[in-house]
């Protein structure tokens, strides 16, 4: 057949266009990690030079070697897998706890106009507020141990979640509810045959989002409150005047969070994929 | 012949009193069994209003649409109706041929006589093959051939088209409108098409409907007696130029 693409060409719906506002010239992967490594590497020797040099003050910023070894020895007494396990276990505790409570408070908001009168309203008013002013209270709540922190977690999780769901519904076309009810579906065959598939794009988005938010907040609940987590090393480190294995938890903290975006986009990849074709994959 | 559709008087407004606004006054005409009608008419005639009252989506003001089918329940009646829209709206996370069952499955027919339903209307749309792709990889003019197959897999007694060929280009347009007298020969069915293309009418309708605008109301009904498959032949546009001179 020759029939020619009749719908404006598709973009590529992948992790790189995604994260870029659109009308920016895309770059190949190449181009991407070895510009963007250089840069890196650049910064890192520019730190190196600058501390052999003494250019800085060796107690406010060590050199990348002393870096390095501080890196060493937090691995090696198995310290640093302790705080990254604790990290992570908040972090994926309070996601799917946000994630079971926000899909289901989602939709009824946005579906049910009852519901959505008496509670979209709340949503917006309490969604800006930073999950950590909770923290406080919550320990007064919960205490100091783990369940404050599952809850300001789950508060941080929680309405980045349930926005992505009510901006699913709303966005969705109505046209293929319609189409859909025209073919033969009843209501309840719409919500889970057509409703649910057509706003997972929305809702996976939604929770690459909540864990980024999830990521922040884990920190600063740590810097506060907590005697393990990424959060508690920094934080505790500081007050020892430790500043390389400060440096040694955010370098942890950004592959870390590079790390679990990156595991999000190819678990959701072929999800994307189906949602929308690269030009050159379209028949003709 | 007898009819399959017919609309009464049909009007739709909004507002009241004063304020009372119509999309369609009046509207009376019926479909004959078989029979390939073009509804036409300039955009503001409330041709999409039109659409959403023939499946039942929105009620008329007044007047009524009485359907020939033996199940004379309202709600089944509308089903006997199967639309293909503009866009062709398949179902972008579902492939080709659950794209195409989609309506049997929510019936609940059995898989396997879904599937030698599915493999039956592929093949007469020309897309056998086709079945795992996903919709996005297919040109517009394949997911318009996919929306047809769609729509006929119940087995409707009557297929709604919306402009369905409007996004296309002029090369892909042609071969659609071949394909679907094609199809509409091969089936048997009765076929309503809206469209605003004068020449796509008179290429395509027994019948053609004509609407004016603001409010719809049936301007004119004329018949078309050039034996299909048409050519675009000087007789062709004689007609198309008459319809010109009458809108």
């Amino acid at each position: 057949m020759t029939e020619t693409t009749q719908s404006a060409q598709p973009e590529p719906f992948d992790s790189a266009s995604k994260r870029t506002a659109p009308g920016k010239p895309q770059d190949g992967v190449i181009t991407h990690w070895l510009y963007g490594g250089s840069t890196i590497v650049f910064l890192v020797i520019a730190w190196y030079v600058a501390a052999r040099l003494n250019l800085i003050n060796r107690t406010l910023m060590p050199s990348p070697g002393e870096v390095w070894y501080a890196f060493l020895d937090v691995l090696g007494t198995g310290a640093l897998v302790e705080h990254i396990n604790a990290s992570m276990l908040r972090i994926v505790a309070g996601f799917i706890l946000g994630f079971i409570t926000a899909v289901p408070m989602g939709l009824m908001i946005a579906r049910i106009r009852l519901v959505r009168a008496f509670l979209e309203p709340l949503v917006e008013i309490i969604r800006p507020i930073p999950a950590l002013a909770f923290l406080p209270l919550a320990i007064l709540w919960f205490g100091i141990g783990e369940p404050s922190k599952l809850f300001i977690m789950w508060f941080g999780t929680f309405f980045v979640i349930i926005v992505s769901v009510i901006e699913g519904v709303y966005n969705f076309d109505v046209v293929y509810l319609r189409v859909a009810q025209n073919l033969n579906a009843s209501e309840k065959q719409i919500f889970y045959h057509v409703l649910l598939p057509g706003i997972l794009p929305f809702i996976l988005e939604g929770n690459r989002q909540a864990i980024a938010t999830a990521f922040r907040v884990v920190v600063s609940a740590e810097m506060i409150a907590a005697q393990s987590g990424i959060g508690f090393l920094i934080m505790n480190s500081a007050i020892f005047y430790r500043t390389d294995r400060v440096i040694v938890g955010i370098i942890v903290l950004a592959v870390l969070g590079m790390l679990c975006d990156r595991l999000l986009i190819t678990l959701t990849r072929n999800v994307f994929l189906k949602y929308k074709a690269k030009p050159d994959e379209i028949a003709v | 012949m007898h009819e399959v559709i017919r609309l009464d008087d049909v009007s739709h407004s909004y507002g009241s009193g004063i304020d009372q606004q119509f999309t369609l006054q009046d509207l009376r005409f019926g479909v004959d069994k078989g029979e390939f009608v073009c509804v036409l008419g300039p955009s503001g005639c409330g041709k999409s209003t039109l659409l959403n009252l023939l499946v039942g989506f929105i009620k008329p003001t007044s007047g009524q649409i009485i359907m020939a089918t033996e199940d004379q329940d309202a709600k089944d009646a509308f089903l006997d109706i199967k639309v293909v829209m503009q866009h062709a709206h398949l179902f972008p996370w579902l492939t080709v041929h659950k794209n195409v069952e989609f309506g049997l499955r929510m019936r609940g027919d059995q898989k396997t006589q879904r599937a030698a339903r599915v493999s039956e209307l592929l093949s007469l749309v020309g897309l056998s093959g086709t079945e795992d792709k996903y919709p996005t990889h297919l040109s517009g003019g394949m997911q318009q051939r996919v929306a047809i197959a769609r729509a006929l897999a119940p087995d409707p007694s009557i297929l709604l088209m919306d402009e369905p060929f409007g996004a296309l280009d002029a090369q892909m347009r042609r071969r659609m409108q071949s394909e679907i007298i094609r199809i509409w020969k091969a089936t048997g069915k009765t076929i309503i098409f809206v469209t605003h293309d004068i020449a796509e009418s008179v290429l395509l309708a027994n019948r053609i409907v004509v609407l004016t605008s603001s409010p719809g109301q049936v301007k004119e009904i004329v018949p078309i007696d050039i034996p299909h498959p048409r050519e675009r032949d000087r007789a062709i546009y004689d007609r198309v130029f008459e319809l010109e001179q009458l809108l």
